[in-house]
């Protein structure tokens, strides 16, 4: 089971980020938080996100059953969390 | 032990009873035929509704039906298309190959599987019977609130469509479980994870996406209902709710849903492409990466069918690079089966004529979705009848064309008799050429703005482009007649054949067709062909007169236990009745009724634990000793409650979400005054802190639990006057129903040597007690933030 | 769609007809693939299998998807959530459109509209979803109860432009239909 949950490690860490992201530019923007301020908790968020990213990737480097599968799913689930979000660095916050 | 007798004996312990017996079937095989011939009937009548839009549309001003008629057509045929024939088809199909390919002998809860099949039949006859009498629903196969809420659709038409899909989902919940459980657990001794066969990956990864996929769309359902017959305005913004949370919910269902139906369908595709191409799957591990990537990625999505709602573009931005990126682990797949074409030496035959379908159609569905995920070019086609094609090309590419494949490919196995091709080409390229033209030229009637769901239009043009369009529905239904009749005639006049008619070597193969009931005569162990098996060279190859499967490690396939499955009975049907009684009092209003249907489910429910057998370590053959599941280290019922407990959990998250949602976005907030909990809050709190305590002596503390929440519903003050309170109130009843089912659990338990599933289940719902009796908290906070 | 007559129509249109030809190509580029695979066996045997899964799944799709992802979010910052002074207020109910103007007049079922000029359009519904869409202008934009949406739309010329609604509300639905007529002296401020 650990190798199972290893090979889905990396996007469930991608939903965490991609929830948490969302959630807090729905919540900034609600209450008004102020623009520069909102954009940087939002890129904190997102680096935060792709560095817990790099936790699975290297746990699956030392390959065993799946490991080839869990390391292509990390580092395409890390790729997805800096993709999927990287609109927090050139849009407008709210 | 002679074959011969081998296979008397295991059918007489595994066969279905004839006659009224039928109604007792628990056999995967027999329930999942069942699953896909009554989702091809559904098929049909979605089939004939789709026929009526056409004739509806094939002209200007067309007086052939009144719009309100119209609504329930195309709601109806929405509904049926998704509900009742994509999803229902393929559960059929896995619940019938999944333990063949996977060298089980029946899947790991067979009731549960008859349970399902009877709660799908039910619910979906509840739909066709309203389409009859006329009183469907017609607000649209999204439903959208406030036009599905009481005061816009005022008779029972939305609350058929909310009772009834909701007690189909019990069969796909129901299904998910199953198919987790027993991919992971009931397998050919030795094979592991990455060894098993591909289609397996697929449906765990679909069975996954289930667990969590159903959950927002049933609580949703039942807000809806709530608001619809207790006034609990959760979607009613002159009362803090909010429109847009059902859209939230609904999506957060609806886009991992389309995946849902694809997946499947991919798997088949992985499956065949490599008999046909003579080579080995091409990429294995690619592939089970991507499958992984693309059933996350597709919870990514929801909001691209709510980029007009007003959303900011930021946040739009995260669900349009994440619908465009879901086309990379779909190209991944696309090229790992080109590539496997390419290292092999394709042959041709019917299966890979569909599979041609798909690739044509499934294509240009998936650049038009790639367009569609564009947020301005959205805007445009959004609602109209580019969107129409669009979904038609997805899903008739992406699912039909595969289970069409799959249909020439597996009939075979299913009847014992090879294809006769007469009128197979014919079919194909009947249905191929159909719908392209029904579908093709509607592209261009919705970019020239031809919105969907209208009766009636004026634009001359836009006249010749439906008229094709009707043509071709017509074209692509007789299509799908000879397609019938072809399979018909295979199954009729086919010539029987030895084992492994495409030379194509899964496991399912390796047994005689049309399969008999017990599938293996022993349980394949490492490498095993089928004349082997059948000699008794694998394991549990001596009847005992129990229905005995192998248990396997999740991982590494390791044998562990042997798994000893019910014997066919009526407690899947009786409980299902008693399920509909519960769906049916709720629909016809007769509120006292309910609480006593609901009682029967659960003492039917109970009646199921009766017959376990004594735990015991047993011979399995080949020199091995194994536990049975009741002596097992893991046995297959405490996984699903994980399962079970996880499904719930996406639920209850989502409530959590939708109060959160409506204090952050609902006009109308805070409200006036603040429904607080009190001190009642700290009883149901204290009683959960027991249970956590003392999981395995959880009755009392969870009596107290319930009493508290009771309380707290008691007092709660203006549920009908604002969201707040009735979200609080939602969550009370979510935590005293969780309490409530500890408190019986925990009773049934205390009879019990083995208390883990209870203690689980103790555990969660104590969670949940602290998590709802604390959240008027952190609602307030949040809404006055906002505010 | 195909008819843009205002700048946030030219942009989307522009888009669409760079997808089409894109999409054209990839869809006749695939086929061909699959189609030289199944028909010629063994033509394919000298590409490594990498060469496929990495190169298709990889290398091609990723570039296209990002230039056209990245250029549809950057015409999307520049047309959506913005604003203009000249504000008209829509609301949509079951069957009909309200329009009301900065004068303080009002209109039904006919929309007027300064020609050549931004407009900010402010819709809302007091009963279900409704959606505004000139086709030939722009976008659609929901009409939600309980939010007010806006969109900001512009016509080159003066000219009739058809308008509906475009979410399915009620059997009332197909006759939501208005006419957005572009004035060049509008004179409603
Ligand atoms: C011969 C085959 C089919 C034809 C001719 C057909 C035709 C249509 C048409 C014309 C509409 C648009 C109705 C409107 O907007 O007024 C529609 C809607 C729809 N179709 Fe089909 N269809 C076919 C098969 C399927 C299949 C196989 C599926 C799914 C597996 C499906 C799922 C849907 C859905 C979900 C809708 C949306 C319904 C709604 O707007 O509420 N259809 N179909
Ligand atoms: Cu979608
Ligand atoms: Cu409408």
């Amino acid at each position: 089971m650990r190798r199972l949950a290893l090979l889905i490690a990396g996007f469930v860490i991608w939903s965490a980020a991609f929830l948490a992201v969302y959630a807090l530019q729905a919540t900034g923007c609600a209450i008004g938080m102020e623009a520069g301020l909102l954009r940087g908790l939002l890129i904190l968020c997102v680096a935060v996100g792709v560095a817990a990213g790099a936790v699975p990737l290297w746990l699956a480097r030392r390959g065993g059953v799946l490991g080839q599968s869990a390391t292509i799913a990390a580092a395409a689930a890390m790729a997805s969390t800096l993709l999927t979000l990287s609109g927090v660095f050139w849009l407008g916050p709210c | 032990m002679t074959p011969i007798r081998r296979h008397k004996e295991l059918d007489r312990i595994w066969r279905t009873a004839p006659g009224w017996g039928r109604l007792a079937a628990v056999n995967h095989t027999v329930i999942g035929k069942r699953f896909m011939l009554t989702a091809l009937v559904f098929f049909a009548i979605g089939g004939l509704l789709a026929m009526l839009i056409r004739i509806q549309l094939a002209s200007r001003q067309s007086e052939f039906m009144e719009p309100g008629t119209y609504a329930q057509v195309f709601t109806m045929h929405g509904t049926i298309m998704m509900f009742l024939f994509a999803i229902p088809f393929f559960e059929g199909l896995a619940m019938y190959l999944l333990p063949k390919m996977l060298g089980a002998r029946d899947m790991a809860f067979p009731r549960l599987s008859a349970y399902g099949y009877w709660c799908y039949l039910f619910g979906g006859s509840i739909l066709i019977a309203a389409l009859l009498m006329g009183a469907a629903p017609d607000a649209g196969w999204f439903m959208y609130a406030p036009l599905s809420s009481a005061t816009y659709s005022p008779g029972i038409n939305a609350d058929i469509w909310l009772l009834g899909i909701t007690f189909v989902e019990i069969s796909a919940l129901s299904a998910a479980v199953e198919m987790l459980v027993s991919i992971l657990m009931l397998r050919a001794g030795g094979m592991s994870l990455d060894r098993m066969p591909i289609f397996g990956w697929y449906m765990l990864v679909v069975a996954g996406m289930m667990l969590v996929g159903f959950p927002p769309l049933i609580l949703g359902s039942l807000l809806l209902e709530a608001e619809r017959a207790f006034g609990l305005p959760f979607f009613d913004p002159t009362r803090g709710g909010d429109p847009l949370l059902w859209q939230h919910l609904f999506w957060l269902f609806g886009h991992p849903e389309v995946y849902i139906i694809f997946l499947p369908a991919a798997g088949v595709l992985s499956t065949i492409i490599p008999v046909f191409s003579r080579h080995r799957l091409v990429g294995y591990r690619a592939i089970v990466a991507a499958i992984v990537a693309m059933g996350f990625l597709s919870f990514g999505l929801w909001v691209h069918h709510m980029y007009a709602t007003g959303i900011p573009h930021l946040s739009l931005s995260f669900f349009s690079i994440a619908s465009a990126l879901v086309a990379v682990p779909t190209a991944v797949q696309i090229f790992s089966w080109l590539a496997t074409m390419a290292a092999g030496r394709p042959r041709f035959s019917i299966p890979m004529l569909h599979v041609f379908g798909f690739m044509f159609v499934f294509v240009c569905g998936g650049l038009s979705g790639v367009m569609l995920a564009m947020v301005p070019f959205d805007l445009q086609a959004h609602d109209t009848h580019f969107v129409v094609a669009h979904m038609h090309y997805v899903l008739v590419g992406g699912f039909v064309f595969p289970m069409m494949a799959a249909a020439y490919y597996w009939l075979p196995h299913m009847t014992g008799r090879q294809p006769v091709q007469h009128l197979s080409h014919a079919a194909f390229w009947t249905i191929f050429a159909g719908f392209n033209l029904t579908f093709l030229g509607m592209h261009l009637t919705g970019l020239l703005g031809m919105t969907r769901r209208v009766h009636s239009y004026d634009d001359p043009w836009w006249e010749v482009l439906n008229f094709i369009s009707s043509m071709g529905g017509f074209v692509t239904t007789i299509g799908f007649a000879l397609l019938a009749l072809d399979l018909i005639l295979l199954m009729l006049f086919g010539r029987p054949f030895r084992r492994d008619p495409w030379r194509a070597g899964t496991l399912e193969w390796a047994m005689p067709t049309p399969p008999p009931s017990y599938a293996f005569a022993s349980i394949p162990m490492g490498d095993a062909d089928g004349p082997s098996l059948a000699a008794g060279k694998g394991l549990l190859a001596t009847p005992r007169g129990e229905m005995e499967t192998l248990g396997v490690d999740p991982l590494t396939g390791r044998p562990e236990q042997i798994v000893i499955l019910p014997k066919p009975t009526f407690l899947p049907l009786l409980t299902a009745l008693a399920t509909g009684g519960v769906f049916l009092s709720l629909l016809f209003k007769l509120y006292l009724l309910a609480p006593v249907f609901a009682v029967a489910v659960v003492a039917l429910f109970l009646r199921w634990t009766a017959a376990m057998p004594a735990p015991a370590v047993l011979d399995a053959g080949q020199g091995l000793m194994l536990p049975n599941h009741r002596a097992a280290r893991l046995p297959p019922s405490l996984l699903a409650m994980r399962f079970i407990i996880a499904a719930d959990g996406a639920a209850f998250a989502s409530l959590v979400f939708g109060a959160g949602f409506l204090a952050i976005s609902a006009p109308g907030w805070p409200p006036a005054d603040w429904p607080g909990f009190g001190w009642p809050a700290w009883v149901a709190v204290a009683g959960a802190l027991a249970a956590l305590a003392l999981p395995g002596r959880a009755l009392m503390p969870q009596v107290v639990t319930v009493a508290g929440f009771a309380a707290i519903l008691w007092h709660m003050e203006g549920v009908q006057d604002h969201a707040a309170p009735a979200s609080l109130a939602a969550l009370a009843t979510w935590g005293a129903v969780h309490a409530g089912i500890g408190a019986v659990l925990a009773g049934w338990a205390a009879g019990q040597e083995d208390k883990r599933l209870s203690v689980q289940w103790q555990r969660y719902a104590a969670l949940v007690t602290v998590v709802a009796a604390t959240f008027p908290l952190l609602l307030r906070l949040l809404a006055e933030g906002a505010a | 769609m195909l008819f843009p007559a205002g700048p946030a129509a030219q942009g989307i249109a522009t888009l669409w007809w760079w997808m089409f030809w894109g999409g054209a190509a990839i869809f006749a580029l695939m086929l061909a693939l699959f189609l030289w695979l199944l028909l010629r066996p063994a033509a394919g045997q000298g590409i490594p299998a990498r060469w496929w899964i990495v190169g298709g799944g990889l290398v091609f799709p990723l570039p296209v998807l990002a230039a056209l992802t990245g250029a549809a979010l950057w015409l999307g910052e520049g047309t959506l959530g913005g604003t203009a002074p000249t504000r008209i207020e829509a609301e949509a109910r079951m069957w009909q459109w309200q329009f009301r103007y900065p004068d303080g007049s009002a209109t039904t079922d006919v929309l007027h509209l300064p020609a050549g000029r931004d407009v900010e359009i402010v819709v809302t519904s007091p009963d279900v979803i409704h959606s505004f869409w000139i086709p030939r202008l722009g976008g659609k934009i929901d009409a939600i109860p309980g939010h007010a949406n806006r969109i900001v739309l512009r016509a080159d010329a003066p000219g009739e432009y058809g308008g509906v609604c475009a979410e399915y509300c009620g059997t009332g639905h197909v006759d939501m239909s208005f006419t957005a007529v572009a004035e060049a002296d509008w004179g409603r401020e």
